[in-house]
């Protein structure tokens, strides 16, 4: 099958890579993003020299405005997809916009699966990736080798839109995850307890998360746990609150990290990731993680 | 060694179940019926925390809180009126940090260790012997108590010598499921409410950093229709409260935690004193107007 990958950045760049092993793939990175070519890798010059030799086109871009103005604007790379072909989106956007687009390219005969992948990390082992699928449950079934290859764990939730809403959903209690677990190892800190007492125990306890196993042992070093930038992030977060405002649900967490990943994201720049998140709670709570790694101090 | 035992409901009645047989025990409670059990069993029924504290080596106490704490050790017979030189007390109640670390220090003068070995877990783990342990305090102290403890549980951490960190750990573990458990189920109303299927969010969740323990345990199990939790809400609210303060006490801000313990105290004021935290499960969907549960019927979808 001929793969036609059109995406920007190093979560794009890593499904390529997982890609080039079972198919001819080539790509176009719109932002002109070198570390898309792979050995082996086909560079288009355009989105239409994609569009015309693949007969799957994936799409990994920042937001959904950026997928309408590849499909629909000047480019006009919806002209261009002949009956048959299917788009595997896995960009960000909202559930919504993604059934619009999936109605509108099924009048073309072009099928849509809003495909996002969950994950903090660009070379995420298996445990801590997860790819949720919507659209219709045929064109998933016939995808589902690529999009397994694309990401090891495929979850399909239902028609088109529900993919996205499955990913914002785990997107909103990863954060959560995240949030609170560097509030609680604050709270331990600031009262005197070792960063390794804390994780050897919380994690064999009822407190356990994934960001409390992968976090807590990295916070004294400040290890990195995530290359995800707090600003895609913090994207994601907002969108999240849009659903809860379009299906009525009140998201009172997820509303609260939203905030608090913008707030870090402003703060720290384009360049930060969820592991800046750290120095928030550090200066909130007047205390330094690294001091905090082991503790001998009786009192 | 002789050992003593205060404190036989629930949590410290099935602790104290692991000490009969492997050491001379002396029991005292409020309850009678229960002391008579312990007896029955072969242990001793003492008639005072001073008499408790004369015939053991090595007193346990599993309070309801440390006020509690403070009436047996050093009120009217009280454990000091029997403490010399060289014993031990070992406090499993989820009390407050501070409060221990200020009991230890007053035991000291006579020559006696006091430390916070508060328990963690599930009943049933108390009951087979696995609940976690989170002991803290002086080294010496806690290596001649530690076969007693692990008497009790095969699983003891020690977490520093320093009084009052072990009761410290519980409560933020406390704080940390409480605020993962309704973060989780919040956003997956959300899911829910837009029509994806529960199954699917959590499988989607386990293989994600949105795993924790209410997506490996309590989401399956509203999927199978089974209960996860049999805890009274009062006391989660309790110990939420308990756990914050710590934060507030030092200033540490707690945005997250506030809004656990929001919906823990509407959750409680809404289904009243007696309510179970299981019932949280229904005050979420009803916030969100939507089922958790799979609907066969008709899938719950309310579209955006």
């Amino acid at each position: 099958m001929n793969i036609g990958y059109i995406g920007n950045g190093p979560f794009a760049a890593a499904a390529v890579q997982r890609l080039l092993g079972n198919h001819k793939v080539a790509v176009f990175s719109p932002a002109q993003d070198r570390t898309l070519q792979f050995a082996g890798v086909r560079v288009a010059a355009n989105a239409r020299e994609i569009a015309q030799g693949s007969d799957v086109l994936v799409l990994c871009l920042a937001s959904h405005a950026d997928v309408r103005e590849l499909l629909g604007g000047s480019d006009g790379l919806a002209q261009e997809l002949s009956a048959g072909k299917v788009i595997i989106d896995q960009s960000p956007g909202e559930p919504a916009e993604a059934r619009a687009l999936a109605e509108e390219l099924r009048q073309r005969g072009v099928i849509l699966l809003d495909a996002p992948v969950h994950s903090e990390v660009v070379d995420a082992p298996a445990e801590i990736a997860t790819l949720t699928c919507g659209g219709p449950v045929d064109a998933f079934e016939s995808m589902r080798p690529l999009l397994a290859s694309l990401c090891p764990n495929v979850v399909y939730c239902g028609d088109s839109g529900s993919g996205r809403a499955a990913n914002l959903v785990v997107g909103a209690v990863a954060a959560c995850n995240r949030l609170i677990t560097y509030e609680c190892a604050s709270v331990g800190v600031k009262n005197g307890l070792a960063l390794e007492h804390m994780a050897a125990v919380l994690n064999q306890s009822s407190g356990a998360n994934s960001a409390s196993a992968r976090v807590l042992p990295a916070l004294g070093e400040r290890s990195r746990t995530a290359d995800l930038s707090l600003s895609a992030a913090a994207h994601e977060l907002k969108l999240a609150s849009r659903l809860a405002m379009q299906c009525g649900a009140p998201l009172l967490f997820g509303n609260v990290a939203g905030s608090m990943y913008l707030a870090a994201a402003s703060r720290f720049g384009a360049t930060s990731t969820l592991d800046d998140l750290a120095s928030c709670f550090e200066a909130a709570g007047g205390i330094r993680f690294q001091d905090a790694k082991t503790r001998t101090t009786v009192a | 060694m002789r050992v003593g035992y205060i404190g036989l409901g629930a949590m410290g009645g099935a602790l104290a179940r692991h000490l009969v047989g492997k050491y001379t025990l002396t029991v005292l409670d409020l309850n009678k019926a229960v002391v008579a059990d312990f007896e029955a069993l072969g242990a001793r029924a003492g008639s005072s925390p001073a008499d408790v504290a004369r015939n053991s080596d090595l007193v346990l106490l599993c309070l309801p809180r440390s006020s509690d704490v403070e009436k047996v050790i050093f009120g009217p017979a009280g454990l000091v009126e029997g403490l010399a030189a060289g014993k031990i007390v070992v406090d499993q109640t989820s009390g407050v940090p501070t409060e221990t670390r200020a009991f230890a220090q007053r035991l000291s003068e006579l020559g006696v260790s006091l430390f916070d070995a508060p328990v963690s877990g599930a009943m049933a783990t108390a009951i087979a012997g696995t609940i976690s342990i989170i002991a803290s305090g002086p080294h010496e102290a806690m290596q001649k108590a530690l076969p007693v403890l692990q008497s009790i549980s095969s699983n003891v951490f020690h977490c520093g010598e320093r009084v009052g960190n072990g009761q410290t750990l519980k409560a933020v573990n406390n704080m940390m499921n409480a605020c993962c458990r309704f973060a989780t189920l919040e956003a997956v109303a959300m899911g829910r409410k837009y029509g994806v299927p529960l199954q699917a969010l959590t499988q989607a969740l386990n293989h994600s950093t949105g795993r924790n323990y209410t997506t490996t345990g309590m989401l399956p199990n509203i999927a199978e229709g089974r209960q996860s939790t049999k805890f009274a809400l009062a006391l989660q609210v309790k110990d939420m409260n308990q756990a914050m303060l710590l934060g507030f006490d030092r200033d540490v801000p707690l945005p997250m935690a506030s809004v656990a313990r929001g919906l823990l105290q509407i959750g409680l004021n809404t289904l009243g004193e007696n309510a179970q935290l299981e019932q949280m499960i229904s005050v979420i969907e009803s916030m969100a107007n939507t089922r958790l549960a799979p609907d066969q019927a008709t899938q719950g979808s309310a579209r955006a």
